[in-house]
């Protein structure tokens, strides 16, 4: 035990004093508080407020343009001609001009500006014209507009997951996006450190230090604390962010406060459209509340262990099994390829998250990592979540198993190409 | 101190070690020798722990060799290397301390080696920033810092200069003069002669030779002397002596019927002026060759 820890002190050590890990982990919460000031900043340049002067000839649309809290437009009967002229010395933004319409064919309504008023306006703008021009034709088809809103049906089926007498109300589109998101950041971390791991094994084997070690440590001690110490680095790393977006976003708070509450407050308003469906946004709240964040945590932290040392584990016995960059390719495939197909699966889940595909690929230890967590939010029955708990346990002993086997021949061997056939022989070589 | 008995590994294609047994002396430096490919690597291998055998006995002090002796052990590989990026310093302590070292003890024995080697001031360089030769120090210091009972040293003088390869043969000698046994692993026959005792030739996976240098030497001598002298040729009897090689001052004689003790009183009789007069011991490299290719035709 002595000597795994001393190896994963080293990696965890060499790794988190690298200049490279500093950078990365100061830069990216850096970065995305950086975006985020800057879309607050554009956001807020592009709320100024704008005054539009309108003209309409057939006087039909006249204060049917409602004014938003920050466009406001005016109805004037002046010529177009002084209007045109003169709107931006008289203190307006844009000149709209609506001529004599016909309501069948609504055509040559223009808006005049000295600079681009930006698509949020125009769409206002164009959205009260066809509004407006809406209820003339209804008018003109004989149809009353309370017949209409009568008409109106919003539906939103409300999926409701039963177990026995519990009853809890699902919404596919929450559990979509926190299963993906989980998915997600699994996959990212068995590919970028799953190649750690796999770049640090060719390391000591190109290096040489490899057969030092080896009088010193058993094969198997330098892989699993190579994998420990990396998984440690990483976790590190997510602690970190976490630290750091978590203050940045606090110092950002106290900076642009009134900005952020102007920006989640007009967010809000766009989202229902301007007319805030209370029910649709308490359903929301409640599907959020709904949710086991404690179920869905462990689940998440449990199967993004198991993954990444199933994987971490393969991806060293692939390092120690190549010489040089060049024939890295043939044996990267086939342990990037169920990580890629895995995704591609999990993407599918929300279609139909018990179909046989996916309950399989949830269960099969290669595929579970990313699939499981996914699909944990839409509910998944406890003996199959147990069975793939079970699997992937088992999984990553025999990944560590055969993975220590590969690697212990593997990484004393220079300047021979190794096959498929032979590796498949070390497997089961004894001594 | 070492004893392999009957040792025998094969992989896939072939073997590599096949029915090798040997004794390693006591506080002896013994030569581990054979051409490249020989199975010499194997052999070390098997003896530091990093692979097993396919059978066959080691006794290490007489018990059987197990993990437990890995900190009783040194070994240099040929093929060796460090972490680029770690600092010298750093290096050192985290194999010494994989060799079962205290961070205290490790830290002191470091100290003791850099100061004994005058390069105290490496502590904190970082292992790329230093010369071949230089890391070969290191990778030195490393072997030896946890005080091992034996020592593997594969190829220790490959790509040193001089210098430097005479600072680490003197270490070798005072290592064994402080009681540690050095098994010496090359195929630089003149390196063995100067350095070791005893030797094991191996090829091809098999023990051809093995035994103390001297006897060796003796065992396949050809009875073949030099003769040095001064103004007239003596006169050879070609039927009991042999001339093989005649220069003006010097004649390479080879014995037939007759003994040495013959051919001297012959040439005291024709009262030769005679400078010296001395037998022809085959160099270890002659031995090797003239086995190596023996067991190949």
């Amino acid at each position: 035990m002595r000597k795994i820890s001393l190896i994963i002190l080293r990696e965890y050590l060499t790794r988190v004093k690298k200049k490279s890990f500093i950078v990365t982990t100061l830069l990216v919460p850096l970065a995305m508080v950086i975006f985020f000031a800057s879309m607050i900043y554009i956001s807020k340049f592009s709320n100024e407020e704008q005054f539009i002067i309108a003209l309409d000839e057939s006087h039909t649309f006249e204060n049917r343009i409602p004014d938003t809290e920050t466009l406001y437009v005016k109805f004037s009967d002046s010529s177009l001609t002084y209007l045109k002229e003169n709107y931006d010395q008289m203190g307006y933004d844009a000149l709209l001009y609506i001529p004599p319409i016909d309501i069948q064919r609504p055509t040559g309504i223009k808006l005049y500006s000295r600079q681009n008023i930006g698509l949020q306006a125009k769409s206002h703008l164009e959205k009260h014209l066809e509004k407006k021009i809406e209820r003339l034709k209804l008018k003109g088809a004989g149809i009353d507009e309370s017949v209409l809103k009568d008409l109106k049906v919003n539906i939103d089926i409300q999926t409701i997951i039963n177990k026995g007498e519990e009853e809890q109300d699902s919404n596919t589109g929450i559990a979509t996006v926190i299963g993906m998101i989980m998915g997600f950041i699994i996959y990212m971390v068995l590919i970028i450190y799953g190649t750690v791991v796999m770049k640090g094994v060719m390391e000591e084997k190109t290096n040489r230090i490899v057969e030092i070690m080896m009088s010193s440590v058993k094969p198997f001690q330098l892989m699993i604390g190579k994998v420990i110490g990396l998984a440690a680095v990483g976790l590190t790393q997510f602690i970190l962010w976490g630290i750091l977006i978590t203050l940045l976003q606090f110092a950002m708070g106290i900076y642009m406060g009134q900005e952020i509450l102007e920006m989640q407050q007009m967010a809000a308003t766009q989202q229902v459209n301007g007319q805030p469906d209370m029910d649709e946004v308490l359903l929301l709240m409640n599907n959020i509340q709904n949710i086991n964040f404690l179920q869905l945590g462990s689940t998440f932290i449990f199967f993004f262990i198991g993954g990444y040392f199933l994987y971490a584990s393969l991806f060293a016995a692939v390092g120690s099994l190549i010489d040089e960059q060049s024939d890295q390719q043939s044996f990267v495939f086939p342990i990037t390829m169920p990580i890629i197909i895995s995704i591609f699966i999990m993407m599918t889940i929300s279609q139909n998250p018990n179909s046989d595909l996916i309950v399989w690929a949830s269960i099969i230890p290669l595929s579970s990592p990313i699939v499981m967590p996914a699909r944990i939010p839409f509910g998944v029955p406890g003996w199959q979540l147990a069975i793939s708990c079970i699997m992937l346990v088992l999984g990553f002993l025999a990944a560590i198993w055969v993975a220590g086997k590969i690697y212990r021949t593997g990484i004393l061997l220079y300047g021979k190409k190794v096959t498929f056939k032979e590796v498949g022989r070390w497997i089961f070589y004894k001594g | 101190m070492l004893s392999l008995q009957n040792i025998k590994k094969s992989y896939a294609t072939h073997n590599a070690v096949n029915d090798v047994s040997f004794e390693v002396p006591n506080k002896a430096i013994f030569g581990l020798l054979g051409p490249n490919g020989a199975g010499k690597t194997t052999l070390i291998r098997i003896i530091t722990n990093i692979i097993g055998a396919d059978s066959g006995d080691i006794l290490f002090n007489g018990t059987p060799l197990s993990k437990d002796h890995t900190i009783k052990i040194g070994y240099l590989p040929e093929e060796r290397g460090l972490y680029k990026k770690m600092k010298v310093g750093e290096q050192l302590l985290y194999l010494a301390q994989l060799k079962g070292l205290s961070k205290k003890e490790a830290k002191n024995k470091i100290q003791h080696w850099l100061d004994k080697f005058e390069i105290t001031t490496w502590k904190d360089k970082k292992i790329e920033e230093l010369s071949k030769g230089m890391q070969q120090k290191i990778q030195f210091i490393a072997t030896v810092v946890h005080e091992p009972e034996l020592i593997i040293l594969d190829e220790p003088f490959s790509g040193l200069d001089p210098v430097n390869a005479e600072l680490i043969k003197n270490e070798i000698f005072e290592l064994n003069n402080n009681g540690t046994t050095i098994i010496f692993s090359t195929h630089r026959m003149e390196q063995v002669e100067e350095i070791c005792k005893r030797i094991v030739l191996i090829n091809s996976g098999n023990k051809i030779l093995e035994g103390e240098v001297k006897d060796i030497k003796q065992q396949f001598k050809k009875n073949l002397f030099k003769v040095v002298f001064e103004g007239n040729a003596p006169k050879i009897d070609e039927t009991a002596f042999e001339v093989k090689v005649s220069s003006e001052n010097e004649l390479l004689i080879g014995l037939k019927e007759k003994s040495s003790r013959d051919l001297l009183k012959e040439l005291v009789k024709q009262n030769i002026n005679l400078i010296s007069f001395n037998e022809v011991l085959p160099s270890l490299n002659e031995v090797f060759i003239e086995q190596v290719k023996e067991k190949h035709a």
